[in-house]
């Protein structure tokens, strides 16, 4: 066998075992959700996936255009169905220009890999998507990791080793919180950093007609760079870069993933448009998810779970190993509540969570169903010996005594 | 490393009662990155047998830095696999008396 064989096999060995040590099944085999039951998966969080207005888009462009021409969007770029679109998205972030690409992952693997010089420093936020890292590798930049959320590090860091690139999520895909945006721009200006801020689970949910959180802030002139997957809010298969307009001009010539993929879809681009009317008028269901997601942080914090540092519509329940995840993720299944486990790579190791992904249609009746399938599966799944629930009762010993 | 007595001789009672604060410091430190219970660890307990992490560790290294007032290399993290490890670099590169 050669080296690279016996590689392989080896990884494939161990993918093998690790799986047989969950004790039961995280992503296959799982049960299938009936029809009555709650769906926390998804990242469609104003529920719009499915809304006539998108449907009808997609479908008809689907009619007209089938698959449309299937190139890169070097060959298509003055006629592509893409460009009007990036234009509204301009618009709506109140940025000088953007452009689409193929997904989130895309987007910032093509940004940085196209922006950033070979040993560049980037100092990037020990939790910041896996996508943001990636882009660093592809540049052959430095990555400077520095503790998540800690502002004083970052600080110390680029004092020793120069101005770079700073990379952070708006809203953390994991643990739900949001990073200090202001004090983020404030410290790039202060010391000539560019910042990259990935917007995924913030576009279409905070700001000015969903605008985000740099729009929230009043920031949008300030963050160099704002990347998004469109696959949350957005609902679409996409990803999204707000740059100044000389920056958008070279990337779809730079960023390998638009060099060497194929441009977006009439029906996808046509189904983000159709989106993209709703979002913008949807401060409805901005306002439903917010209270729905505050409801059940507060309800399950209640209950003994330790959902910190989440602030958002992201709630992470976090059992600790793989093991403990899968068996949550097991009994809760069996009350009809689906949420989705992260395991490594997606998190370090004995950081795993059951996320809940909330969104703004669930009605006061799901609310409760979640917080009893939470409250019933608490003495079987062990989750009073979760080092996460520890944590909370330490920090917070009367509320969680008063749940037991 | 010097016992405390002949510190104590050097330097006097006050030298010791500062290096036993700064170990303490070090320690909480340590148990406060890692997220473990006070108590759990023996000097040559191994952080990964403890269930840390790179993240745990890195928030290790940025806690001592700040704290001390002293750069330490990423590579180091392979020797600050232990309270004792950790002691023994931070030593190193803070210039502290051996």
């Amino acid at each position: 066998m050669s080296a690279v064989s016996r590689y392989l096999a080896e990884r494939c060995a161990r993918w093998e075992a690790r799986q047989a040590g969950w004790g039961g099944p995280i992503f296959h085999g799982r049960a299938r959700p009936g029809a009555d039951d709650l769906l926390l998966l998804s990242n469609d969080y104003l529920a719009l996936g499915g809304h006539p207005h998108v449907v009808a888009a997609q479908t008809d462009s689907l009619a007209r255009h089938g698959n449309g021409l299937l190139m890169s969007g070097v060959y298509t770029r003055d006629e592509d169905p893409a460009h009007e679109l990036e234009l509204r998205f301009a618009a709506l972030l109140d940025a000088p220009a953007t452009m689409l690409c193929q997904s989130g992952w895309s987007a910032n693997v093509g940004l940085i890999g196209a922006i950033a010089a070979p040993d560049e420093p980037v100092y990037i936020d020990a939790l910041a998507h896996g996508s943001l890292w990636a882009g660093i590798e592809a540049a052959r930049a430095t990555p400077r990791p520095f503790p998540h959320q800690d502002i004083e590090y970052l600080e110390l860091l680029i004092r020793r080793h120069g101005p770079g690139l700073i990379a952070v999520d708006t809203i953390y895909s994991v643990t739900g919180d949001r990073c200090p945006l202001a004090a983020l721009v404030e410290i790039a200006e202060q010391t000539g950093c560019r910042l990259i801020a990935d917007e995924s689970h913030a576009l279409g949910v905070l700001g000015p007609r969903g605008a985000g959180l740099a729009a929230e802030l009043g920031l949008s002139g300030h963050v160099d760079f704002r990347t998004a997957s469109l696959a949350k809010a957005f609902a679409g298969r996409a990803g999204l870069i707000a740059c100044p307009r000389r920056i958008a001009e070279y990337l779809p010539f730079h960023a390998h993933g638009a060099v060497f993929s194929s441009t977006l879809l009439p029906h996808d681009v046509a189904g983000l448009a159709a989106v993209l009317d709703l979002v913008v008028k949807a401060d409805d269901r901005r306002s439903r998810l917010r209270a729905n997601a505050g409801a059940l942080r507060d309800g399950l914090t209640m209950l003994g779970y330790d959902v910190s540092p989440s602030s958002s519509q992201i709630i992470p329940l976090q059992p600790g190993g793989e093991r403990e995840v899968a068996r949550f993720q097991g009994l809760l299944d069996a009350h009809g509540v689906f949420g989705a486990a992260f395991i490594p790579p997606a998190v370090a190791k004995d950081r795993c969570v059951h996320r809940l992904s909330v969104h703004s249609e669930l009605g006061g009746p799901e609310l409760v169903r979640i917080l009893d399938a939470c409250a019933a599966v608490r003495e079987e799944s062990g989750m009073h010996d979760w080092k996460s629930t520890r944590r909370l009762r330490a920090a917070r010993p009367e509320e969680v005594a008063a749940s037991c | 490393m010097l016992r405390n007595s002949q510190i104590a001789a050097e330097q006097g009672a006050g030298a010791i009662e500062a290096i036993e604060a700064r170990d303490e410091r070090i320690t909480e430190l340590v148990y406060e990155q890692l997220d473990l219970e006070p108590g759990t660890l023996g000097e040559q307990d191994l952080f990964a047998d403890h269930g840390a992490d790179s993240l745990g560790l890195l928030g290790v290294l940025a806690a001592l830095e700040k704290e001390f007032k002293v750069v330490i290399e990423p590579a180091e993290l392979e020797r600050m696999d232990c309270l004792a490890g950790v002691r023994e670099v931070l030593g190193e590169v803070a210039g502290w008396q051996a």
